[in-house]
């Protein structure tokens, strides 16, 4: 990526008969559909290479979101529930289906 | 369609309300620049109530509305979730305190959107007591509306307690309190069965009982409607979150609480 360039992802829910759907857009306002995992930024490859190998649709949160973390840290490092930021997106969390994962629960579920 | 841009001294930053006033769009407010609100003909919302215990907070309110001195609504409900971790409930005049409510939740969302964070427990009760207090002119005329805010504060791992007052004033209440109509008797019922550390089978068997010797004295406040089916509505927040206590359980204690009362030879 260059500087001032922007990548959005925009995730959806299902609704029973759709699937739940990622729009990858990247600078130039192209739409990719991911219907698996996204990878936004500059060096996307190997967390790709690396979800590609343990993506599953039985993961539960936790475990989800134990391979994310992982493959964003890479192999040389660990990153602790401070150095991220993490959201989940689901049905029955109330008003909003957006919610932030902070503090106490993201340590927990992190393991 | 584009977004709003502001210059930094027009920004209305993470201020729902102001958001609404820079883009201009239209309001109603209720308040009349002459005169005083009616006596009657607006609805009014009764006692509400709300303790601690050992993993958070109960809260619960009766379901009924009066105007004047008629019943005005059987069902009306006064406990709401304001975000996952809090919730408010509300006396007083019921079309004002709802529509404080619907902002309050509008707000905490709006505030995490534009910030990117959560607020604390603390900064969402001091921006429920801005709330009242842009609400003071309104009170001033008879419509007052007086929230009861409680939640589980994350950081500090407990639940707690907010009161307000018209001015938007707001002070903690370390165990518990009550508001409305029947606040005092339902006040004084929680005092009596009080300790720290409840568990939540105790703090709801509390806030019920509370409920219901609330009802017992004053006219305002709606006991269990046995024939009707319709209960007073209970609620909990603990570090899951919020959760409404089934009907059918608060239906349950109710009927306990009545059959004891009533094999202990005891008045209602």
């Amino acid at each position: 990526m260059k500087p001032l360039e922007v990548e959005i992802l925009v995730a959806e829910l299902g609704n029973g008969q759709r699937p739940p759907q990622l729009y990858h857009i990247a600078y130039e306002g192209t739409i990719t559909d991911e219907d698996r995992f996204a990878v936004l930024g500059g060096e996307t490859e190997a967390i790709v290479v690396k979800l590609q190998a343990e993506w599953s649709d039985s993961w539960t949160l936790p475990e989800a979101l134990r391979s994310a973390v992982g493959a964003l840290a890479g192999p040389d490092r660990t990153l602790e529930a401070a150095d991220l930021e993490v959201a989940a997106l689901a049905e029955g969390n109330g008003r909003r289906a957006f919610r932030r994962l902070v503090d106490e629960e993201l340590v927990t579920l992190l393991g | 369609m584009s977004l709003p841009l502001f210059s930094t001294t027009e920004d209305p930053g993470p201020d729902f309300a102001g958001l609404m006033r820079r883009l201009r769009v239209p309001t109603h407010p209720l308040v009349s620049s002459t005169g005083a609100a009616p006596a009657e003909g607006f609805r009014h919302g009764t006692t509400v109530v709300a303790l601690r215990y050992a993993d958070g907070v109960v809260m619960a309110g009766d379901r009924r509305a009066t105007e004047g001195h008629a019943i005005a609504h059987r069902a009306m409900e006064k406990v709401f979730p304001a975000d996952r971790y809090s919730a408010v409930a509300i006396a007083g005049a019921a079309g004002p305190a709802v529509e404080m409510v619907r902002l309050f939740q509008t707000q905490l969302e709006h505030y995490e959107k534009v910030e990117g964070v959560v607020l604390s427990l603390e900064g969402k009760a001091n921006q429920l007591g801005q709330m009242v207090r842009e609400h003071l002119p309104m009170a001033m005329q008879g419509l007052a509306v007086v929230p009861l805010y409680a939640g589980y504060d994350l950081a500090r791992q407990t639940g707690r307690i907010f009161t307000y007052d018209v001015t938007g004033g707001h002070y903690e209440e370390t165990e518990y309190n009550a508001t409305g109509s029947g606040g005092r008797d339902a006040r004084t019922t929680v005092k009596l069965g009080f300790r720290d550390g409840l568990s939540r089978d105790e703090a709801v068997e509390l806030a019920i009982q509370s409920l219901y010797e609330a009802a017992d004295e004053d006219s305002a406040t709606g006991g269990p409607d046995l024939i009707r089916g319709i209960y007073p509505l209970v609620a909990t927040v603990t570090d899951e979150g919020f959760a409404a206590v089934p009907e059918a359980e608060v239906a349950e204690r109710f009927a306990s609480l009545i059959e004891r009362r009533r094999t202990e030879g005891r008045q209602p």
